[in-house]
């Protein structure tokens, strides 16, 4: 069994009468990227905000690398960076000084980390200037400089490519996938599905503060099913054929069938068996946007 | 961890422009006063006459005090550390740099504590620039009236004990402030409490409870403004004591302690409030 870095057990949190996370079971193995899914106002951020110890839980417990995590007691965030939101960073500072700033909370981190991290988040030209000048883009690149300023073992990124142009977002998650061929763990929340899926191993989707879903992707596309595309030249009769099986959901769509819940190789065998023959056949795997959807429902 | 968070809030302070410029209205303060009295008596239509008690005011070594003397609890120092304390403090709230200390593993106590220690400085700086300006322009007035300066009649470390024991009266305030700010995680309510308390409140109070006399007058000499006033007594640049000091005041020692108490109150409330925050979003 994997090492499991980050365990939460039923957790939950209340805002007054509204129940932000109702009893939340996670648990992000060592060097995987954990994709955390869910609609705003899921609970997500709150969850968040409760493992890095900002928020305190009404119920349940966290626990990191072992050890118990709460407001009162956060000494295992020491080995935690995190981006969530809008970056945390001094207008008035410049890059560097904020950077200069972080390495102080963290023994070890020597003067070269810094520009090799200025230079990994691209702000090497920027490292001068205040932040206060920045654009959301750097600010985001600069927050995501000072998560991994410590080489932390775990980090929590929640929306880390907002603001960033399509080719920054493709360098995040290029970023993301080295950090964990490099034996980091990521815990990535996002709301961009093809992000999510691209780069995560195992994902946990949130609904209304409840988990809904937890597992690694490909499993829960598996579980999701398929669905299977043909093309035949009477779609009214090979739909009324397909309804015939078990658990099929047929829908007809101009010359095409489209039949979910049954293999394909059953689907064939049916149609030819009743003379009709398809001149075309697509299997068309569940992709991560529609399982969310059908989750989150 | 406590000291390397004390550093970073050190280091924040220097970089806000904020605490330059209040330091810069301190020892203007402490120059312009001086210089209007001094140029008011230079006046050919001036009815001002430099003798007697003006002279001691803008002339060495008594005009040492001066500079002392502006910056009380009550008075503009007052004034400074609340908008200092209040802005920096509230302000961190909206940037969410709490958000990214706590997430760094730092526990909440040192952080306000650091956050408090760091306030030590400027209240220091206040006093101590207010004196050095002070200093440097009623030394040239001096000059200029006495055709010297009488440096020899000036006890230094006395001096040094006055502007320490002034910059000592600001911290009830500065925790006031301090505590306001946490509690609303606004800078109108922080500065604008604060400045309320330091500027009306208090005094509102403290002449409300003269004017009932008797045991309530007695209470407000335990109020900040009262402990720092009976603290101030103490103060002198020269070698001869005070002469002003009442003999129904409060002792030094009860000042000090009731100053401290104050702060403690203030801060460790504050400390309360911040531990039992949730910092989301």
């Amino acid at each position: 069994m994997n090492n499991i870095i980050l365990q939460t057990d039923d957790l939950s949190k209340n805002f007054g009468a509204v129940t932000a996370v109702q009893a939340i079971n996670l648990r992000v193995q060592q060097g995987e990227v954990f994709g955390f899914l869910g609609p705003n106002g899921a609970g997500k951020t709150t969850t968040i905000g409760m493992v890095l110890g900002l928020i305190h839980p009404s119920a349940g417990r966290i626990t990191l690398f072992g050890q118990p995590v709460t407001p009162h007691h956060n000494g295992a965030l020491k080995q935690v960076g995190s981006l969530v939101g809008a970056p945390s960073l001094l207008p008035y500072l410049t890059a560097q000084q904020n950077l200069q700033l972080v390495a102080k909370l963290h023994d070890g981190v020597e003067n070269g980390r810094i520009q090799e991290i200025l230079e990994l988040v691209g702000l090497t030209n920027a490292a001068e200037r205040k932040v206060q000048g920045f654009s959301t883009g750097m600010k985001q690149r600069l927050g995501l400089g000072a998560a991994l300023l410590h080489r932390p073992a775990l980090i929590i990124l929640d929306e880390p490519t907002n603001g960033l142009d399509p080719a920054g977002m493709r360098e995040v998650r290029t970023l993301i996938r080295q950090l964990a061929d490099d034996g980091i763990t990521v815990f990535l929340s996002s709301h961009l599905l093809h992000e999510v899926e691209q780069v995560c191993d195992r994902i946990a989707v949130i609904r209304q503060g409840k988990i809904v879903a937890q597992g690694a992707v490909d499993e829960l596309l598996n579980q999701s099913g398929q669905s299977v595309r043909l093309k035949v030249r009477n779609p009214a009769q090979a739909g009324e054929l397909l309804a015939q099986l078990p658990a099929a959901d047929v829908v007809t769509n101009g010359a095409y069938v489209q039949v979910s819940g049954v293999e394909s190789e059953t689907a064939v065998a049916h149609l030819t068996q009743n003379g009709v023959i398809p001149s075309e056949v697509t299997v068309q795997k569940s992709d991560l946007e529609s399982l969310f959807l059908e989750l989150t429902k | 961890m406590f000291w390397q968070m004390v550093s970073v809030e050190q280091k924040k302070l220097t970089n806000r422009k904020i605490l330059w410029i209040e330091l810069a209205l301190a020892a203007a303060t402490a120059v312009f006063i001086p210089l209007m009295l001094y140029l008011a008596s230079q006046s050919t239509s001036s009815n001002v006459v430099i003798n007697g008690p003006v002279e001691d005011m803008i002339a060495w070594p008594l005009a040492l005090r001066l500079g002392i003397d502006l910056l009380s609890g009550s008075g503009l120092g007052g004034l400074l550390i609340v908008i200092l304390v209040g802005t920096l403090t509230a302000q961190e709230y909206g940037w969410r740099t709490m958000q990214l200390w706590l997430s760094n593993g730092i526990s909440r106590p040192v952080l306000m504590l650091a956050k408090f220690t760091a306030v030590l400085l400027p209240a220091l700086l206040f006093v101590l620039a207010a004196f050095v300006a002070g200093a440097i322009s009623t030394g040239l007035i001096t000059q200029s009236l006495q055709g010297s300066l009488p440096a020899a009649e000036v006890a230094w470390g006395q001096a040094l004990l006055s502007v320490l024991r002034t910059a000592y009266t600001l911290l009830p305030y500065a925790a006031l402030t301090f505590l306001l700010a946490v509690v609303s995680r606004s800078t109108v309510v922080a500065v604008g409490g604060g400045l309320a308390y330091t500027l009306l409140i208090e005094g509102v109070l403290m002449q409300l409870l003269g004017f009932v006399g008797g045991i309530w007058a007695d209470i407000a000499q335990y109020l900040p403004a009262g402990l720092s006033n009976s603290l101030a007594t103490l103060n002198r640049v020269t070698a001869v004591a005070n002469p002003t000091v009442p003999a129904d005041g409060l002792s030094a020692g009860t000042a000090v302690l009731g100053i401290a108490l104050y702060t403690i109150l203030f801060v460790g409330l504050a400390v309360f409030a911040f531990r039992r925050q949730d910092l989301g979003g």
